[in-house]
């Protein structure tokens, strides 16, 4: 028995140094797969890009995808405050950020996140041998447009930014500012390149993914934002083109699958609606909503318009009446669909595009029809407006209350317009300390710490 | 000096030991008297005096010459008194002068003088034709306590030279013996026996283990050695002075007790972390700014890797997951070392230096420490028992105002902004003060801290055997309350079973220990109520009359009033329940295969489970929000198998000693969790089950690792005195990529042992022992996550589904071209005896350098990650010098008093750094600076007129805002690694009473409370009556800037960033802890044997008595205002053993 013992264990031993070679491989991670079998069949690549916009929403108000552009661009400019005693918050109503603010830096880690993911995306099923090329094209275009989206936020918020589009981060880390030009050459390029590769989707319409509606409804909002106005016109034509309509109750006009929305972001997980409305909405009597429209806001609204009611709410706080943001009406139910979505791009912006577009080629008469579209369904009359000037005039006071609380239009609208220093700046305005370094959010504080090469916007240094 | 050498087969150690034997005979008593100079052997002494005793004469001839006197008193007393005149005689001819009388002789070896009965046969055991005993041979065998032979054993007749050597089976044989000759023996790491021949021609000798601390085993890599003679730097801590802290984890009972090894305790709680360090920190900081990600040594219990290591047992959030709250905590949840009972561990060792640790290769880059469970021994079964119960309540915490002051302190600041508070909402908004009753007063840290917890802990052991098979069963019970209202407690069951069998033919031996624990922690789930003193003290009660909650203030949501107010009584009612199953088992089999060849299997399984179920229901939840009763609970699981085939052989010839070990490792370890999170639950009643969720969410995750690798060890001793010990490994990880996975290690240490030399000897007075030891040698570094190198994807959390579709998010930048990382180690050390080895003294110095580094490199956001798993060329230089002192100052029958003391010097720096400028850490690192300094701001004093703080630019100027961008505004604040840190312990003893006082000491600096303050002074937060000294109350050149009640805007606070983060807000945190004080009595042994008890102690320990530091803040060690401070702990319990 001894003996028996002795040789097993030299046979052990024996065995052991001869596999030990073999013994150290492990079998591939078993709750996760590698890049080459996601591009490998349809319905994984395409996850690929679900994975972007599950994330989108499943990352809240902390993300460039759903909530923290509205509600931090939003507050940055007149037309809402956020109540929060938080410094963050402080900051952003007062325009005076600091670097180390990390309400504003979730908006650069997220959008560079999804702008990494775009890129793996279009790595992975440009290389990919199996997939389709309807398949290869769609998730490459979506991708595309994706790419495009964030980066035009990034240069709308923080001016020029690095212009990424490789996974390798030997090239990404030490990338240095981009020229604004060169941002927007690539997002046009971006944009070009997914309308070419998407198809416009088949009715019944989907309007959670990117189609070739969504690129050109996105192609008119950055042609307008470049001056193009022929091009602004042509592509919010071909958007409302599209199998859209507006609907007549304000109401109706954020709930899931809206007829309205052209890319709206439901919940992924049943029971959460939208990061706004989760923020926003107070759930008892005698709470401050974290969110209140400035008095600037609330008296934009003229007299009979629906959307001062439907898209606004008021609320009475320790004696004072407060109005909050009220398109998203929900945070938290127990229903196991999605009642409301979170909005990216409507019908109505559409329209509003094309009448400025319009507006600034002379062609006054288009413009003011266009312009009453929106107008008709927010229970007002016509637009009095005759003149170029007074059109431009009405369109942009339409913007501020048919767009108001989403996306931050309207402190895109006062950079891109150049009447930021004017408006904001103007005695009586509640940004009292307004400086014009402030158009413009600091680079995150961290991010010219690991980047060396990346600078600081002019008032943060 | 020369020894005396012979033809015959004894050896100069032979004779050193038979000095060791007589040293140590039961009845003789070493002489402690000192002396200062000595000049060799062959000197002359002056003695003169009438009516001297020998005695007298030994210590005269002590003071003359250094020699130490070892004799038998008994012998000694006999001899009458005499007259003595000798002027500068030659010591031997006073020695032989003296010894006429009484038939003594004596023999001089190393710097001691044995005296000794002139035996029969003094030179040679040659038959004498006029003896009259018969003389006739003798055979013997040598084992341990344990039955194991003993190979190499000194065998002596007493008061000759002539002797022998044990064989591999411990077996030796002597001839020409007579019946009244005593047989000397001897064995490294043991102590002497004496053995009377008287007729018997057949031995068993079992020796015990060595009391003399040089020659204690203490637990090596694979295997055993001594202080004598090892190569490395091991240090050890005894189950005995573990035994002397009332402490639940072991890691608490290192504290302090080791040069070189840091231990810092989280938070006080039960079950808390430890951060461990040894030798400091010789990895990159992951993230740059970012928490620090500290290096852990290898822990390594009976031989098998502890599986979960210094991770935290917790997955979910429990109020020890501070590293949320604050970043200068590295390691937070629960300690997986609470599943060890302390009372289980026979010893801990702490491997320091590449001799020591080399030889686990990759594993053993930052120390390693092995854990040595208790043993059955070949005794008569005995029963061993100890029960203690204590209290235990917070220790320092800042006084915070109470309401009078506080609204002053309130109004001043208003007024001090010139701004009138208003009782509506708006940026002069004061519902502190215009609000609530400004006559409530309620201090939030004696309601939530302020209770004392309770300690309760009982162990049993029975253990007993023979020679060829023992055991020990052992099970201890522990309980321990936290000071929070609510029924929290840690639970702790544990059993500890070590079974040891030899055959009868000593060839097959089998051991197995195994300990299992279950811990059940119930522990509160919110760390955030820690901050919730922070709360002004003029709110009104937490429960409303109902008993509920309260979060409404007449009609208004109370998170109105006080922006982001949430009620700490709802934190407490968010528990998490956590429970851990914990296994270490090891099974050895060692055969003999030949004499002095022997093989051994060590197979061991580590496997560490640990349970938790979070409830969060919607009752602890302000109704101001949404609310969401959810429940997780969450299955996590370690573990480790490990086979280690070993081939070990051992030879002794004439004067040399050589051991050789080759050895395989084949590992696997793995670690998984199932976490499942349901929610919209009915009703709070149901949240304990998952189940009756209306949703439920799952994550999981699975990571194996392999890990193989051969070693070898090559030690040799020539002589005792010239030691050589080789180590290699080469070692294969599954964390790198095929064809990166080999890398091979090795070490080599020597020592000598210097007073062994013959011209050495006696040239140093009381030098009794003295070995110069050094190693160099490379151990590596695998620890980065799995499947790193790969680039993989996974699916966002199960149920999202989107437009009909799951998605797929990348995990991870990948590169495949990282590999060990690797630190060189370089160690010398000087190791001394004195008086006999009372006193025992060492210096070491040691310095590593770590490069090749494997890191989580930190990438700016535009690469769409944190991080990126990659090598870097940097290189962190630790340099250090250890001291260790233990001394037995006083040693008499009733009266001892021992001394042990240890401290350490700590050098961090970083050397080497390509390209530093361009990368991620160029702002925060610099060539030759600590890659733990810490970066700030300048502090310049309060401006005169404004009031408010100022600080430095690079040229000097003041500014109220130093630019975070301009990295020359930044300016070195200190080092948080301790300057220097260390312990001391005194155990005095007087007769059955015995008090043992151990001090922790550390010099080193660290932000204080203010850096955690988010808001400046005057805000609507309470504070510490500290905050009093500002400039608004006290005036000019109070230390404090004046009061602003606004945390934006103001030019006051618009400094505070700059001050938390300033040298005025970082400074001293140094301490000297009075961290055990143990008082005991044993019941005298008359009282003993009538109760048939071998022992018997009743005894009260304290833990944390006393700090003295002037750091400003909570605790020095934890350094978190807003934490647990450590526990004070008193405990009365009695130790028994019969």
């Amino acid at each position: 028995m001894i003996r028996s013992l002795i040789i097993g264990c030299l046979v052990t031993m024996l065995l052991t140094m001869v596999s030990c070679r073999k013994f150290i491989q492990v079998p591939p991670p078993s709750n996760s797969i590698v890049t080459t079998q996601v591009f490998s069949d349809s319905a994984s690549a395409i996850a690929g890009i679900t994975g972007i916009y599950i994330n989108m929403w499943n990352r809240g108000s902390n993300t460039a995808g759903s909530g923290s552009v509205d509600l931090y661009a939003g507050a940055s400019s007149d037309e809402m405050t956020g109540t929060s005693t938080v410094s963050f918050m402080q900051e952003i109503d007062l325009n005076n950020i600091t670097t180390t603010n990390s309400y504003t830096q979730s908006i650069w880690t997220n959008a560079y996140s999804y702008i990494y993911d775009a890129n793996a995306c279009i790595a992975g099923a440009t290389a990919s041998s199996s997939l389709s090329s309807t398949v290869r094209n769609r998730v490459v275009g979506e991708a595309k447009f994706i790419r495009a989206f964030m980066h035009f936020y990034l240069v709308n918020l923080y001016g020029p930014v690095p212009l990424v589009t490789t996974t390798d981060y030997n090239i990404t880390g030490s990338l240095p500012r981009a020229s604004t030009d060169s941002i927007y050459a690539q997002i046009f390029l971006d944009l070009h390149s997914a309308d070419s590769l998407l198809t416009p989707d088949p009715v019944p319409v989907n309007r959670v993914r990117v189609n070739r509606y969504t690129v050109s409804a996105f192609l008119a909002r950055v042609s307008l934002f470049r001056k193009q106005w022929v091009d602004a016109e042509k592509y919010a034509t071909r958007a409302i083109g599209g199998n859209y309509a507006l609907l007549n109750n304000p109401d109706s006009v954020f709930l899931n699958g809206s007829v309205e929305a052209i890319w709206q972001l439901p919940t992924a997980s049943a029971g959460y609606e939208t990061a706004v409305g989760q923020i926003i909405i107070p759930y008892a009597s005698g709470v401050l909503p974290q969110y209140v429209a400035m008095p600037q806001q609330v008296a934009a609204f003229e007299a009979g318009d629906k959307r001062a009611t439907r898209w606004m709410k008021s609320t009475v706080v320790s004696g004072t009446t407060w109005y909050y943001p009220y398109k998203y009406k929900l945070g938290y139910d127990n229903s196991t669909t999605p009642k409301e979505a979170f909005m990216l791009f409507r019908l109505g912006e559409q329209y509003l595009i094309r009448a400025e577009a319009r507006a600034q080629q002379g062609d006054v008469s288009d413009a003011a029809s266009d312009l009453n579209v929106i107008r008709t369904r927010a229970g007002l009359p016509a637009t009095t407006a005759a003149t170029q000037p007074d059109l431009l005039t009405a369109v942009m006071h339409e913007r501020q209350t048919e767009l108001c609380f989403e996306w931050g239009h309207r402190w895109l609208d006062l950079k891109r317009t150049g009447t930021i220093d004017a408006v904001l700046g103007a005695p009586g305005n509640a940004k009292p300390g307004w400086k014009p370094t402030a158009a413009l959010f600091p680079i995150p504080y961290t991010q010219t710490q690991l980047n060396p090469f990346l600078t600081q916007n002019p008032g943060y240094n | 000096m020369q020894l005396i050498a012979s033809g015959n087969a004894v050896s100069r150690p032979l004779l050193l030991k038979l000095l060791r034997v007589m040293k140590l005979t039961a009845s003789l008593i070493i002489i402690a008297s000192l002396h200062v100079c000595a000049n060799g052997y062959g000197q002359n002494v002056t003695i003169v005096g009438k009516d001297m005793t020998l005695d007298k004469i030994f210590k005269a001839i002590h003071r003359e010459t250094g020699y130490q006197f070892i004799y038998d008193q008994a012998l000694v007393r006999k001899v009458q008194p005499m007259n003595l005149d000798a002027v500068d005689v030659p010591l031997e001819e006073v020695l032989t002068r003296c010894f006429r009388q009484g038939n003594l002789s004596f023999t001089i070896r190393n710097n001691a003088i044995v005296v000794f009965k002139k035996p029969e046969i003094i030179t040679s055991p040659q038959p004498d034709s006029n003896a009259t005993a018969p003389l006739f041979d003798i055979h013997g065998t040598v084992t341990d306590t344990t039955g194991a032979p003993l190979q190499g054993a000194n065998v002596l007749i007493q008061g000759t030279k002539t002797g022998t050597h044990t064989d591999a089976h411990g077996k030796f044989i002597l001839h020409n013996i007579s019946d009244d000759m005593t047989l000397v023996i001897s064995y490294t790491g043991y102590e002497v026996r004496l053995v009377r021949v008287k007729g018997n021609h057949d031995l068993y000798i079992a020796l015990h283990t060595s009391i003399q601390p040089l020659d204690q085993q203490i637990v090596q890599a694979y295997g055993t050695t001594t202080r004598r003679f090892t190569t490395g730097s091991i240090s050890k801590v005894t189950a005995e002075e573990i035994a002397s802290q009332p402490v639940v984890n072991p890691l608490a009972a290192l504290e302090g007790r080791v040069a070189g090894l840091l231990v810092t305790t989280n938070t006080g709680n039960p079950g808390a972390s430890f951060n461990i360090q040894i030798r400091g920190q010789n990895t990159i900081n992951a993230a740059p700014g970012g928490n620090v990600v500290l290096d852990n040594p290898l822990f390594i219990i009976d031989g098998v890797p502890f599986a979960p290591q210094n991770s935290s047992s917790t997955r979910l959030q429990t109020i020890d997951d501070i590293k949320s709250v604050n970043t200068t905590s590295t390691t937070t949840g629960l300690s997986p070392f609470n599943s060890i009972n302390p009372s289980d561990i026979e010893s801990i060792e702490v491997l320091k230096d590449a001799d020591a640790t080399a030889i686990y290769g990759s594993r053993g880059a930052n120390g390693v420490i092995l854990i040595t469970t208790k043993r059955g021994k070949a005794t008569r079964t005995t029963v061993n028992g100890t029960v203690y119960t204590g209290i235990s309540h917070i220790t320092r915490t800042l006084p915070l105002m109470n309401t009078q002051q506080y609204l002053k302190m309130r109004r001043d600041a208003f007024a001090a902004d010139s701004v009138t508070p208003t009782a509506t909402t708006g940026s002069n908004y004061a519902p502190d003060l215009l609000v609530l009753d400004t006559t409530q007063y309620t201090n939030f840290v004696k309601d939530l801290y302020g209770r004392n917890a309770v300690a309760n802990s009982a162990s049993l052991s029975v253990s007993g055997g023979s020679a060829t098979n023992s055991f020990l069963i052992g099970a201890g019970y522990d309980r321990q309350t936290y000071v929070f209202p609510g029924s929290y407690a840690d639970n702790r069951a544990s059993v500890n079973v070590s079974v040891h069998h030899n055959s009868n033919d000593r060839k097959l031996s089998i051991d197995l220990m195994t300990q299992y624990s279950y811990d059940h922690n119930m522990v509160p789930g919110a760390p955030s109520i820690l901050s919730s003193f922070t709360l002004v003290p003029d709110l009104p009660s937490l429960r409303n009359p109902d008993g509920s909650l309260r979060w409404f203030y007449n009609g208004t949501s109370l998170s109105t009033i006080l922006n982001s107010f949430n009620n700490p009584l709802a934190y407490l009612n968010q528990s998490n329940n956590v429970q851990v199953y914990s296994q270490n088992s090891n099974l050895l089999l060692a055969y003999q295969l030949l004499p002095g060849l022997s093989a051994k299997v060590s197979l061991g399984y580590s496997n560490f489970t640990s349970n938790e179920y979070v409830k969060y229901p919607s009752s602890a939840q302000d109704p101001s929000y949404a609310t969401y009763a959810s429940a997780t609970a969450s299955n996590s699981n370690n573990y480790t198998w490990i086979i280690e085939p070993q081939l070990n052989y051992v030879h002794s010839f004439g004067r040399h000693s050589l051991n050789a070990l080759v050895g395989n490792t084949e590992q696997k370890s793995a670690s998984s969790f199932l976490s499942t999170t349901g929610t919209k639950y009915a009703n709070d009643l149901l949240l304990g089950s998952i189940a009756a969720a209306g949703a439920v969410t799952s994550t999981q995750q699975y990571n194996p690792y392999k890990y193989s690798g051969s070693f070898g060890r090559l030690n040799y001793i020539f002589n005792n005195e010239y030691l050589l010990n080789v180590t290699g490994r080469i070692d294969g990880s599954s964390r790198f990529i095929p064809g990166k996975q080999w890398g091979k290690f090795g070490a080599i240490g020597a020592g000598w042992i210097f007073t062994e030399e013959a011209w050495f000897k006696n040239k140093v007075p009381f030098l009794s022992f003295g070995k110069l030891r050094g190693s160099y040698g490379s151990a590596g570094n695998d620890n980065v996550g799995n499947y790193q190198y790969v680039s993989n994807w996974s699916t966002q959390s199960a149920g999202y589904v989107y437009g009909g579709s799951i998605g797929y998010l990348p995990n991870n930048l990948d590169n495949p071209n990282y590999s060990w990382s690797l630190t060189k180690k370089l160690d010398g050390a000087l190791e001394t005896g004195w008086f006999s080895n009372r006193l025992l003294a060492s210096v070491e110095w040691y310095r590593n350098r770590s490069g090749n580094q494997l890191i989580q490199y930190t990438l700016p956001s535009q690469t769409g990650f944190q991080y990126v798993t990659r090598n870097f060329q940097a290189v962190i230089q630790n340099t250090g010098w250890e001291v260790a002192i233990s001394s037995t100052n006083i040693k008499k029958k009733d009266l001892s008093w021992t001394t042990s003391f240890n401290i350490s010097f700590s050098n961090n720096k970083l050397i080497k750094f390509p390209g530093l400028a361009a990368s991620s850490y160029g702002n925060i690192y610099a060539i030759g600076r600590s890659v733990s300094a810490v970066l700030g701001y300048k502090y310049a004093g309060i401006n005169d007129t404004t009031g408010v703080y100022q600080f430095y630019t690079t040229k000097g100027q003041k500014t109220y805002t130093p630019s975070a961008f301009n990295k020359d505004n930044m300016f070195v604040l200190g080092n948080p690694n301790p300057k220097f840190y260390g312990g001391m312990r005194n155990t005095f003893s007087y007769k059955g009473i015995t008090l043992d006082v151990f001090l922790e000491f550390r010099k080193q600096s660290g932000f204080n409370y203010v850096s955690q303050v988010n808001n400046p002074f005057g805000y609507m937060t309470n504070l510490p009556t500290d905050a009093l000294n500002n400039v608004t109350e006290k005036g000019k050149g109070a230390p404090y800037e004046r009061l602003t009640s606004k945390s934006f805007g103001t030019a006051a606070s618009g400094v505070w960033q700059y001050y938390r983060l300033s040298n005025a807000s970082y400074g001293d945190a140094s301490y000297i802890r009075v961290k055990t004080v143990g008082l005991s009595y044993s019941l005298s042994n008359d009282v003993l044997k009538k109760v048939k008890m071998n022992s018997c102690k009743v005894f009260v320990n304290a833990q944390n008595l006393l700090t003295i530091t002037k750091y400003k803040g909570n605790d020095p060690e934890t350094q978190y205002y807003y934490g647990t401070p450590p526990m004070r702990t008193i405990a009365g319990g009695i130790n028994f053993n019969f």
